[in-house]
């Protein structure tokens, strides 16, 4: 990820891409499940109405961050899962990197 | 799942991808309904309110559904947006214009009319390959501009056949210039004598062969990239078409 990715005007994007992985490097999920554990978890501080999952799931599968794969459930179904790859595994490491600095910045002006 | 058809027909009406990818994702919107109904019904919410709740998640606006179109489309659909759709409208009719010409360029052209024991043996099956692009297309033609019922989930069926046809035609081409060469060298080195007819019958096979394939996956790209132009161009209108009649009803 580049430096000037992480702007002030990008930090939702940012976010949720990194809640997203961040969900993923414990395993595979499928959509609305990564949706409902961020919820669960973030005590529905964080969540994704209205479809928005979906154009994030597919942008960071199409820049190779995460790899959906269609399995068969039970019968005929067929339900995507989504898994982290080795490049997504590094940018949430970058992401990390970049939210912690954001913070530590943030903390200073704002006073902790 | 039936509970959600009314909201994914609603979806596939502004999903303007051709359907395979339009189908992978309504797919994947279907699964996750069905999913955040169960979620909300182990809640402990009854029916109907797991029902909006789900509903309330997966339903997206224009502007999500536009971003999700815009991350599925093919490269080519996002290249050719580049241009207006009068831009675009243009170059269609340019196309025609070429793909009329070549046929007549290639019948001015001082080609001999070649025998049956003239042809490569690769010849019949690339006609073959090249009758269906053909038949195929001229059933696009009369699909997308003489009957105008415009089908959305419809308007890309054979569009890969026609494309396919086009790369095979070329395989096949390819295969038989390198076929006929291979074959011809092998008969003027074992000929004893002179070795001009052999010659002559390869060249006359490999080249014609190459020239047919090549003339052939050209006016089928041409023709290919001017349908899917035409497609595009549909695709938006019919768009347009259902965001206006939205807000009417809003």
């Amino acid at each position: 990820m580049k430096k000037h990715d992480f702007e002030i005007s990008n930090l939702a994007k940012n976010a949720n891409e990194a809640l997203i992985l961040a969900v993923l490097s414990r395993g595979e999920r499928h959509g609305y499940q990564i949706a409902i554990e961020i919820e669960q978890e973030s005590g529905g501080r964080f969540s994704f109405n209205h479809g928005t999952l979906y154009p994030i799931l597919h942008k960071l599968e199409k820049d190779s961050f995460i790899k959906g794969t269609w399995k068969k459930e039970g019968g005929q179904r067929k339900r995507k899962y989504y898994t982290l790859t080795k490049g997504g595994l590094r940018y949430l490491s970058v992401q990390k990197d970049e939210w912690r600095t954001f913070f530590t910045t943030m903390f200073e002006i704002i006073g902790s | 799942m039936d509970r959600f058809t009314a909201l994914l027909n609603r979806i596939s009406d502004r999903l303007t991808l051709p359907q395979p990818q339009k189908q992978r994702i309504l797919q994947e919107m279907a699964d996750d309904l069905d999913f955040l109904y169960q979620h909300y019904l182990s809640l402990g919410y009854d029916e109907e309110e797991a029902c909006r709740r789900a509903e309330e998640k997966v339903d997206a606006d224009e502007d999500t559904l536009e971003l999700l179109v815009r991350l599925n489309e093919s490269s080519l659909s996002v290249f050719l947006r580049r241009f207006s759709l009068k831009s675009r409208q243009r170059m269609e009719i340019a196309l025609w214009a070429v793909i009329a010409c070549m046929p007549g360029v290639v019948l001015l052209s001082d080609n001999p009319a070649w025998g049956a024991d003239e042809l490569s043996a690769f010849f019949y099956p690339a006609a073959a390959v090249a009758s269906i692009a053909f038949i195929l297309s001229l059933r696009k033609i009369y699909e997308l501009y003489i009957r105008r019922e415009h089908v959305i989930s419809k308007l890309h069926r054979f569009m890969p056949v026609i494309l396919m046809s086009g790369a095979q035609c070329m395989i096949l081409g390819f295969s038989g210039f390198f076929f006929e060469l291979r074959d011809g060298l092998l008969k003027i080195t074992l000929h004893i004598g002179d070795p001009a007819p052999y010659l002559a019958s390869m060249m006359q096979k490999s080249m014609s062969i190459l020239a047919f394939c090549t003339v052939a996956t050209a006016i089928t790209g041409l023709v290919w990239l001017t349908l899917t132009m035409k497609i595009l161009g549909l695709e938006e209108l019919e768009k347009s078409f259902i965001l206006t009649d939205k807000e009417v009803r809003s």
